[in-house]
């Protein structure tokens, strides 16, 4: 017999013992061999185990690296919201201020201008808009904010608008009391305050808030001017009073101002 | 004493491999790689039951069929002497023919008794993922394990 005629005989031997086994054990499986690596297992099994760690270690290496990576992600994503969020904080301040003067002028908001500077000189009190004539506005609209009157707009250019102040010292208001009868004029006492001229038999208190309230004018009746911080004594005689009144609002730090239509 | 370290260490080294790969792959089967390794330097008609042995030790130690991993590695077994004829083992591009004609043939060997037993999970339709990541960590395994193999034992191959 040929070497290769044996191999062959095997081959076919081990094939038809193999298949046997394969049908004999099949009921029994995986049963018989189940019992065998159960006894055997403690021996190989081990090496898996070592090879389980050695992966769950390799998994959290990789997964730390992961979250790392995911956490760089997230901080960038929570600044740039914080970003947003403050962006649109800053905007909700600017429309619910809007708003508000929109519902106390009605229609009467011509456009919201953002002030880009004010003037130079230490003696005037006047306000630079990023807006002029192209945008609607015009000589002598009122300007405001939510918390009171601004002043009113004095020149323009096709971008730009001056805006005279209450503190400036050509600025003249008409005002009135909430609680006493009768007028009186604000005029601006740089560089923060209000002088207001009243009759001397008005009932004025410090604390109290005086409003615009001329009746044909520059400006729209009951916008707030400020509050009454010192009430000037009278001399006998004297035909007027003198109130100083702190304005509403921080001139130094507006942003935004609402323009109204002209009376 | 060199076969029985041999084997021992193929089982420990495929445990191994099996815990390290989990999921994500199939390991490589070093139990074949093992079974090429000693049957190389015998004789094929001790060769060939060795390796029906060795399947059948797998095949218990797998919890699987007897005899599906010892016809795999009997047909694998054959398929390397046959090739061996032909390509040098010794060589790469020859370990290269033989890996993939006998890993071929060990396959082929399984999905017969799967088909014997109609056991219709042996699909290689299903399995190619399994048989394909088998197949490319053995091949890329096998130059590295031959050649420590012949670092550590010094053997030749004797047919």
């Amino acid at each position: 017999m040929t070497d290769t005629f044996i191999r062959r005989t095997m081959l076919i031997a081990l094939l038809v013992l193999g298949m046997f086994v394969a049908t004999v054990t099949r009921q029994s499986s995986p049963a018989l061999p189940g019992e065998f690596a159960a006894n055997v297992a403690p021996l190989f099994g081990w090496s898996y185990r070592l090879g389980q760690n050695a992966h769950a270690a390799l998994s959290a290496v990789f997964d730390r690296r992961d979250l790392r990576a995911e956490q760089r992600a997230m901080q960038e994503e929570l600044e740039q919201l914080k970003q947003e969020n403050q962006r649109l904080e800053i905007e909700n301040r600017r429309l619910q201020a809007t708003l508000r003067v929109q519902v106390q002028q009605g229609l009467g908001v011509v456009a919201v201008a953002p002030v880009i500077d004010d003037d130079a000189s230490g003696l005037y009190r006047r306000l630079i808009l990023g807006m002029g004539s192209r945008n609607g506005l015009r000589v002598s609209m009122p300007v405001r904010t939510a918390d009171g009157l601004v002043g009113v707009i004095t020149e323009v250019t096709p971008d730009r608008a001056v805006v005279r102040t209450l503190l400036d010292p050509e600025s003249v208001v008409a005002v009135r009391f909430p609680n006493s009868p009768g007028r009186g004029q604000a005029f601006g006492a740089p560089p923060r305050m209000l002088r207001v001229e009243v009759a001397p038999e008005a009932n004025v208190k410090v604390g109290e808030r005086i409003f615009s309230g001329a009746l044909q004018g520059l400006y729209p009746a009951g916008i707030t001017v400020g509050t009454v911080t010192e009430v000037q004594p009278t001399s006998p005689g004297a035909l007027k009073r003198i109130l100083m009144v702190r304005p509403a609002v921080q001139f130094s730090l507006l942003d935004e101002v609402q323009v109204l239509r002209p009376l | 004493m060199r076969f029985v370290l041999v084997i021992l260490l193929a089982f420990l080294a495929q445990g191994f491999l099996s815990g390290l790969l989990g999921d994500a792959l199939a390991p490589p089967d070093l139990i074949y790689l093992g079974a090429l390794l000693l049957i190389s330097s015998v004789h094929p008609l001790v060769g060939l039951p060795l390796a029906f042995a060795l399947g059948i030790l797998q095949d218990l130690l797998s919890t699987g069929y007897p005899g599906l991993h010892a016809v795999g590695l009997l047909c694998a077994a054959y398929v390397f002497y046959r090739l061996t004829r032909v390509v040098h083992w010794d060589e790469l591009a020859g370990q290269l023919i033989i890996l993939g004609g006998s890993f071929v043939a060990k396959w082929l060997g399984m999905l017969l008794i799967g088909l014997w037993l109609r056991t219709f999970e042996l699909n290689p339709l299903t399995l190619w993922p399994v048989i394909l990541s088998e197949f490319l960590l053995t091949v890329l395994l096998a130059p590295f394990i031959i050649s420590l193999y012949h670092g550590i034992f010094g053997v030749t191959r004797n047919e």
